[in-house]
């Protein structure tokens, strides 16, 4: 039995189960992807020379801390199916299915990555994952597409691959649950004018960041060249009645400008220019901007960016204005940002009615269920940042400690 | 420019060092001509150490400390970038490239970020002419 | 240099290298040649548990020193065979992994495995034993520094959560009777001393200088109102946003209530913080719904009607609110004669008179007490609000080792925020107290007196405030504090401090054998 059972293994989670683990808790982490850590996993850091403050390493680095501790096990590729809130427990049903490298025996020597014909079949673990061991995606290795390929396996020093391995069902008890499933990123597709899906060198923000994280550059989709020019348009998504969401995501002012900053100090040859609707960062906004202040190459336009649509070469034109002229013109770009909010997943509606919590009409998760040991963490219950849902994954990792303390 | 490259790396034990460890399991290595000197901070590194390093013949050094604002020790990779602005200026004066003396600031999440720089660093001071130095201190 | 030699053991699996016999066998025959390095052994899977127990048993006579080399992660290694009679601190981790290109044709080069083995091998000869200490923490109670309403609240949580607070304040407090909350009142901060888990802050307290000893610091601030200068019109009226309740509740019918980002808008470039903005939105849509004046207009430079708060906007929006956004180059100003403000719209691009009978804002705050900044050292930002600097340093968490900021000691925010923030404070707090150590670091920075030129850069420069001034007038390192980062070191103009494991002959044999690599 455990004390505490997380079911989302985000910057909440990750920040609940530090809290629960310095305190002497055993701790177990559900989690529906093949690593524990969340969308910071995939996030890159938006520093040149000066931490931006953009917090995607936060949790990583908390996680990598408690990686190898004796008291916290991890389910990833995991989901809950039936729970039973019990007087003196909670006894959840936990369907792992198979990720084929056993993290026991992983040494994280890399052999097997570099090896691998297929790119993309098995991913390195990123900093901060757990656990630290790589993911095999049954969809594109060739081994189980029909193919004869074990060379992993083969190379593997300690034989941690286990082609054979199976869905198993795990029954979990514990004295308390954490729901801290967070957020979906929101698909711009929606957002017809913008072009996203069939305009190639049209990017959401979540694309961007992949990108930096993998190639340690942004790519035009198009011809794989670095882009000159670059419009990133804020809101895109949310604060609209179509196509997205009606709330504001909160979290994407900080990151989008935290993007133009990183791309104008990494490479400032590039033009970038910023289009927002309200500047919605938790700083000032003196200070959210001042980076950008005598810079020739970026321009930060209040005032929404409208249609973008394909110029030739793969460049896109975009109506919009620019600071200190109120006329509409197009511009012309090589790479179109559009930075996206997140909206609740429908699996934590699901999540919530086995737990018996409350979710409000738009799919956030507005009450929890104390008195049977069931909190609510991070940003499943309203739009917050990393920083924030780590903050929210410790107090409600307080309270769980209290009531434990008090209950059980 | 022929021969092995001989690039020093001066690593901080914190941030930097985690992200140059998760290279390895993302099936890359650390370039050949790097060899890594441990620091427990790049503060603590010294402007000689730089120019002592270019005197025994390296071809280059590398500082790799954690970020501006997120030094694990404060100020220590802000103290450290002022070491090698001054160092260039000094090679600037006695006719030696200042591109071979590099700081490099990275989160522990940048692993691949790091490598990218690393080889194009690598890439830069190859196409530069010998160092006048190698094999003065053996 | 130590005339016993360094052990070396080289896990050989010969998968997890790369390397098939024949290099492997060149790599140790090239190691051999250091004269540093003594007994060599190679042992396959250095991982599993039957060869740590080996390791422990070794007989390790003729060397005081160890490297372990093996290609396996840090974590995956486990817990480190230490070998017997070896002492842990001169016992160096390698691995090797970094070094060996994965996936190449044919034989990876042993060269770049061989100079880091030596590169280590030519640090660790110079290196001294030296080990971590663990100071227990003297005391459990937490010192809770601000003023008056704030503190006074962060402290009875902390009571109500079972912790023991000391409060210090400026002004006089009634008695009250709570057992775990000792109050210290009319006393001002003189500094912060010690270590974590032993700090004494000295106060003075009636004109007499005292201390107190706390195990931890929980800086909740003070709300200090910058001074605000009314409008000079004598038909405009303000409002603190904070009372407008008591206004709404005053039977006032103004033609125009104005609800301004910040008052400091009129003159200077601040603006609100986005907590602020809950209450702002909530006041005009209330006074708006109630029909409490004709006009009813927020003028601001972003709406930050951030995440959910976006729906209040619109419900502000649907009941009659005037949303008018400016920008830096069109700033609202207050009408000398009408009550009124004329603004531009940069969303409609003209300019407009906003009926202004009433005037509400939330009050800028001016910056706290900067001796914290200075004397404990708290990093700060620019406008000297304790700012948890970096990362790992967000919302709730503690700035430096024992410290914890909630409340208006961090940003301006409304009470009810502050709440939330302390409970992710009291998780961090629970943590340090649980943990009862400070660990005293080992491999700690040394002075030497006599080259002391008592220039007082190191003191100046210690992240830890671990170098001061003794009563020799020399620099001493105060071994509690230092956390051997080696900053100090750097910065000497006098080369009077050495690092311990870090010292200048380290790093001069380390860059020597790098630049003698052969093969």
């Amino acid at each position: 039995m455990k004390d505490v059972l997380i079911i989302g293994g985000g910057s909440a989670g990750i920040g609940a189960a530090e809290t629960l683990l310095a305190m002497g808790k055993s701790v177990a982490i559900v989690d529906s992807a093949p690593f524990v850590g969340g969308v910071a996993l995939e996030l890159s850091c938006k520093g040149d020379v000066e931490c931006t403050r953009c917090h995607v390493c936060m949790p990583r680095d908390a996680a990598s801390r408690m990686r190898s501790s004796e008291a916290m096990e991890v389910y990833p590729l995991s989901t809950v199916g039936s729970a039973t809130l019990g007087t003196k427990d909670i006894a959840l049903e936990v369907r792992m299915s198979p990720r084929f490298v056993d993290p026991k025996k992983c040494i994280a020597c890399g052999k097997c990555v570099a090896i691998c014909p297929v790119k993309g079949a098995l991913i390195p673990p990123p900093f901060g994952a757990i656990p630290n061991a790589p993911y095999l995606d049954k969809e594109l290795c060739k081994h189980f597409q029909g193919g004869k390929c074990d060379l992993c396996a083969n190379i593997c020093p300690t034989q941690a691959f286990n082609f054979g391995a199976r869905e198993k069902v795990v029954r979990v008890r514990a004295r308390a649950v954490i729901v801290s499933t967070g957020l979906d990123p929101i698909d711009p597709s929606g957002v017809l004018h913008y072009g996203y899906g069939h305009l190639r060198n049209v990017i959401s923000s979540l694309d961007a960041e992949r990108m930096v994280a993998e190639y340690g550059e942004l790519r035009r989709p198009s011809d794989g060249q670095r882009p000159k020019r670059i419009a990133i348009i804020q809101c895109v998504g949310s604060r609209t009645t179509k196509g997205g969401v009606e709330y504001c995501s909160k979290f994407c002012c900080k990151y989008g400008v935290r993007i133009a900053r990183s791309i104008v100090e990494r490479w400032p040859d590039t033009q970038v220019d910023f289009f927002y609707m309200d500047l919605r960062t938790f700083e000032p906004r003196f200070e959210a901007l001042e980076w950008a202040v005598g810079k020739k190459n970026i321009n930060i336009s209040q005032g929404v960016a409208g249609i973008v649509q394909d110029s030739g070469n793969g460049n896109l034109k975009v109506r919009r204005t620019l600071p200190g002229d109120a006329s509409i013109e197009e511009g012309e770009y090589d790479l179109v940002i559009l930075t996206v909010g997140g909206q609740p997943r429908p699996e934590s509606r699901v999540l919530a009615s086995k737990l018996s919590l409350q979710v409000d009409p738009l799919g956030f998760i507005s009450k929890d269920n104390r008195k049977k040991g069931v909190f609510v963490a991070g940003s499943c219950k309203s739009p917050m940042d990393i920083e924030e849902s780590f903050a929210d994954g410790k107090a409600t990792a307080f309270a769980v400690l209290e009531w434990l303390g008090a209950m059980r | 420019m022929t021969g092995k490259l001989n690039i020093v790396a001066f690593v901080c034990e914190n941030h930097a060092f985690s992200a140059l460890r998760a290279i390895s399991v993302s099936g890359e290595s650390l370039p050949e001509s790097f060899h890594i000197i441990k620091l427990p901070c790049t503060g603590r590194l010294e402007t000689t150490h730089m120019l002592d390093a270019l005197r025994a013949g390296a071809d280059g050094i590398a500082v790799i400390g954690c970020l501006e604002e997120n030094c694990y020790h404060d100020v220590g990779s802000m103290l450290a970038r002022g070491r090698v602005e001054r160092v260039k200026e000094i090679l600037k004066d006695i006719q030696i490239e200042p591109d071979r003396v590099e700081m490099f600031n990275v989160a522990s999440v940048s692993s691949s970020l790091l490598l990218s720089r690393l080889r194009k660093f690598e890439q830069k001071i190859g196409s530069l002419p010998a160092t006048p130095f190698k094999g003065a201190m053996r | 240099m130590t005339g016993k030699k360094i052990l070396l053991l080289v896990s050989s699996c010969t998968v997890c290298s790369g390397l098939d016999n024949r290099n492997f066998d060149r790599l140790i025959s090239q190691i051999k040649q250091d004269r540093r390095i003594g007994k060599i052994l190679e042992l396959d899977q250095i991982c599993r548990a039957e060869q740590k127990r080996k390791i422990r048993s070794l007989n390790t006579r003729g060397s005081d020193r160890a490297i372990i080399a093996s290609w396996c992660s840090r974590e995956a290694l486990g817990k480190i065979p230490l070998p017997k009679g070896i002492d842990p601190s001169l016992v160096e981790v390698l691995d090797l992994s970094l070094y060996s290109p994965k996936g190449v044709k044919g034989q990876p080069s042993p060269e770049p495995l061989m100079c880091a083995i030596r590169e280590t091998a030519a640090r660790l000869a110079l290196s001294e034993p030296v080990r971590d200490r663990r100071i227990r923490f003297s005391s459990d109670a937490v010192a809770v520094i601000g003023s008056h309403e704030g503190a006074m609240r962060a402290a009875r949580a902390l009571a109500q959560h079972g912790y023991k607070a000391i409060l210090i304040i400026p002004q006089k407090l009634p008695k009250q009777k709570d057992r775990n909350i000792e109050v210290i009142d009319e006393a001002v901060i003189k500094n912060l001393d010690g270590i974590p888990g032993n700090f004494q802050i000295s106060y003075v307290q009636h004109e007499e200088e005292k201390k107190v000893a706390c195990a931890a610091v929980l800086l909740v601030g003070e709300r200090c109102l910058a001074d605000v200068r009314p409008p000079t019109n004598p038909r405009v009226r303000f409002v603190p946003l904070e009372r407008f309740d008591e206004f709404m509740s005053s039977g006032a019918k103004p033609k125009g209530i104005v609800f301004l980002d910040d008052l400091g808008s009129l003159t200077s470039a601040s603006d609100t913080s986005v907590p602020l903005w809950h209450s702002l939105l909530e006041s005009a849509k209330n006074a708006a719904s109630a029909g409490l004046a004709e006009q009813v207009s927020v003028i601001a430079r972003d709406i930050k009607a951030a995440g959910l708060l976006e729906l209040v906007w619109k419900e502000a929006a649907e009941s009659g609110v005037k949303f008018i956004r400016y920008d830096d180059k069109s700033r609202p100003k207050i009408d000398k004669v009408e009550p009124m403000i004329m603004v531009k719209d940069i969303v409609l691009g003209e300019t407009l008179e906003i009926p202004a009978d009433v005037i509400v804002a939330p009050v800028t705050t001016r910056p706290w007490e900067p001796v914290f900044i200075e004397r404990m050292f708290v990093p700060g930002d620019w406008d000297v609000r304790v700012r948890s600097r970096g990362p790992q340093r967000g919302i709730g968490q503690s700035p430096c080792d024992g410290i914890f900021v909630v409340g208006y000691a961090g940003f301006a925010k409304l009470t009810d925020q502050s709440y939330p923030e302390l409970g992710a404070v009291l998780s961090e707090l629970s943590a340090f107290l649980n943990r009862g150590y400070h660990i005293a670091k080992g491999a700690i920075a040394v002075i030497d007196e006599d080259k002391c030129s008592a220039c007082n850069t190191c003191v100046r420069t210690c992240p830890y405030r671990a170098a001061r001034m003794n009563d020799r007038w020399k620099a001493e390192i105060i071994a509690e504090k230092c956390a051997g980062c080696g900053n100090c070191v750097a910065v000497c103009p006098s080369r009077a401090i050495e690092l311990k494991n870090c010292t200048r002959a380290q790093i001069e044999s380390q860059l020597l054998v790098s630049q003698e690599a052969i093969f």
